[in-house]
């Protein structure tokens, strides 16, 4: 046997090998993520996680119970004013410490929960890749270290921290496109998985002497046959996004899955905001005047700044 | 020229400017001729600190800052009379034509400003070439052809000049001047936005909701 007839196939293992490998270590991230959104869903849990992005930083208690296939999760902010959030299924509550000064217009501390991660993940391996990342211990509890990355520079990606038991979700970080700076931070302090939760458990805490809003708003699917014309239309959405729902012809939302940014219209020119570029609390706001028209595009979400001005550059009237 | 401006100068000469201050200062060039002067000078000190006195400086063309203000009026006017109408092609592969606004032509002059002040830079470095000298006056024509008809080019040439990691701070909203500078309507008013989109991306993406009061007392 000749020497080219021993390499061809050497050189053709080593040519094949890494590429099974990383085929392999991708599926077996893939699977992790699906056991994550399962464990999300399914598992019983309580403790507490901080939860950090931008400027805010948020220690929040947990209760959270899958019981006859219904869900429901209690979370209690721990510092500064008194809030709750309770979760059945799909429908969130917001209660908040009767005082003079209850600000409804808050944002949501959750972290992570009850938004994308909770979703199967597998579906979006065309815009992301998913790789293993060793061992680690978060909380006292064994885990494994995830990486999601986007598979183009106009959106942010992700390292999770998945309980190697249970795959619950243990920590994350929200790192920015070149995977260097952390942009949002979750993280359980203390944890326990899998045991039973009674109603006391989930009972409000402020119930007695509270306020409470919904944490919703006017909403319409477009899968439910939403068929107003839109007034404005998005020219360019970086690859992937597509829009989710329309609450009203001046608003527009947009998901890949993971990241998601919405685009305001602003009509009135007394209402408008000076031009800016910037970043509130990890979320990018760009506005930008339209001309011949009176108003603005704001674009608010979790994308570059470059991608939020490209959209915001695309949007246009619909004549 | 703002102190802040003048601060914003000096952190992108250091690289150390983010990512928003780089945005606020391709903003702030196409519109303010004294930070352009003052980029030029930032430019020329950092030279002469930086070359050694025994190097043959003569032979490097300085472009003044008379001439750098020219060279910026004539690429923006190019750039205004020659990229109001450019095709764009959304990732659905539609191909429409439309109007470019004036943001959008007030950054890209603001790029091709930058674009100026990188070959006054590029001119002003020991050992630059000449070519790039000679091209500088009527290189405003090679700058002109590359912006048209795409606006991104420039934006993209802006882009390139830059180092390629930026010393990025997190910026909390009372630290952030342009947030800082908003009345109560435009906090109130950016508030609402911030809130509301939050509030949608906590929601499943196929969930459909209803209508609830805003608000009920128990």
């Amino acid at each position: 046997m000749s020497h080219l007839q021993k390499i061809i196939p050497l050189l053709f293992a080593a040519l094949w090998l890494p590429a099974a490998f990383s085929s392999s270590e991708e599926a077996e991230a893939r699977a992790w993520l699906t056991r994550m959104a399962t464990a999300l869903h399914e598992q019983n849990y309580e403790g507490v996680f901080t939860y950090v992005r931008g400027g805010q930083f948020n220690t929040m208690q947990i209760v959270h119970r899958f019981k006859d296939g219904k869900e429901v999760e209690r979370l209690l902010q721990l510092n500064g004013e008194k809030l709750e959030i309770l979760r059945i299924d799909d429908e969130l509550v917001c209660y908040h410490e009767k005082s003079d000064h209850v600000d409804l217009e808050h944002h949501v501390p959750m972290g992570p929960f009850s938004s994308a991660f909770s979703e199967n993940l597998e579906a979006y391996q065309h815009l992301y890749r998913f790789s293993l990342h060793g061992d680690d211990r978060i909380a006292g509890r064994p885990a494994i270290k995830l990486g999601i990355s986007p598979r183009f520079n106009d959106r942010y990606g992700y390292r999770l921290w998945l309980d190697r038991e249970t795959g619950l979700l243990l920590q994350s970080h929200w790192l920015d496109v070149n995977q260097k700076r952390v942009r949002e931070i979750f993280q359980f302090s203390t944890v326990n998985i899998g045991n039973e939760i009674n109603e006391a458990e989930l009972a409000s805490s402020l119930s007695g002497d509270s306020i409470s809003h919904r944490l919703s708003g006017e909403v319409v699917s477009l899968a439910k046959g939403n068929t107003a014309k839109p007034n404005w239309r998005v020219a360019w959405l970086p690859n992937g996004f597509r829009s989710v729902r329309v609450p009203d012809s001046d608003r527009l939302h947009f998901t890949d899955g993971l990241a998601t940014f919405s685009v305001f219209i602003e009509r009135s020119a007394k209402f408008s905001l000076p031009e800016m570029a910037t970043h509130v609390g990890g979320t990018v706001v760009i506005t930008r005047h339209i001309k011949g028209v009176k108003g603005q595009i704001t674009v608010v979400g979790e994308v570059p700044l470059a991608t939020a001005r490209r959209v915001a550059e695309s949007v246009e009237p619909v004549i | 020229m703002t102190e802040t401006a003048r601060e914003l100068l000096s952190a992108l000469i250091d690289g150390e400017a983010s990512e928003i201050e780089i945005h606020r200062l391709l903003r702030q060039l196409g519109e303010d001729d004294s930070l352009v002067e003052a980029w030029v000078s930032y430019q020329e000190t950092r030279r002469v600190l930086r070359t050694p006195s025994n190097n043959e400086v003569e032979s490097v063309v300085h472009l003044s800052i008379q001439q750098h203000l020219k060279l910026r009026r004539r690429i923006s006017q190019a750039i205004e009379k020659d990229i109001f109408y450019s095709e764009d092609s959304n990732s659905s592969g539609s191909a429409l034509p439309r109007v470019v606004t004036r943001p959008v032509a007030a950054l890209a002059m603001a790029a091709a400003v930058l674009v100026a002040v990188f070959i006054g830079v590029q001119v002003n470095t020991p050992g630059g070439n000449d070519i790039v000298v000679e091209s500088a006056a009527p290189g405003v024509q090679t700058i002109d052809s590359q912006a048209n008809p795409r606006i991104r080019q420039p934006q993209l040439v802006a882009t390139q000049a830059f180092p390629t990691e930026f010393n990025q701070r997190n910026e909390p909203i009372a630290d952030d001047l342009e947030l800082r500078e908003l009345d109560e309507e435009g906090r109130r008013r950016l508030r609402a936005y911030l809130n509301q989109h939050d509030r949608m991306a906590r929601m499943k993406p196929n969930t459909s909701l209803v209508t609830y009061p805003n608000q009920s007392g128990n």
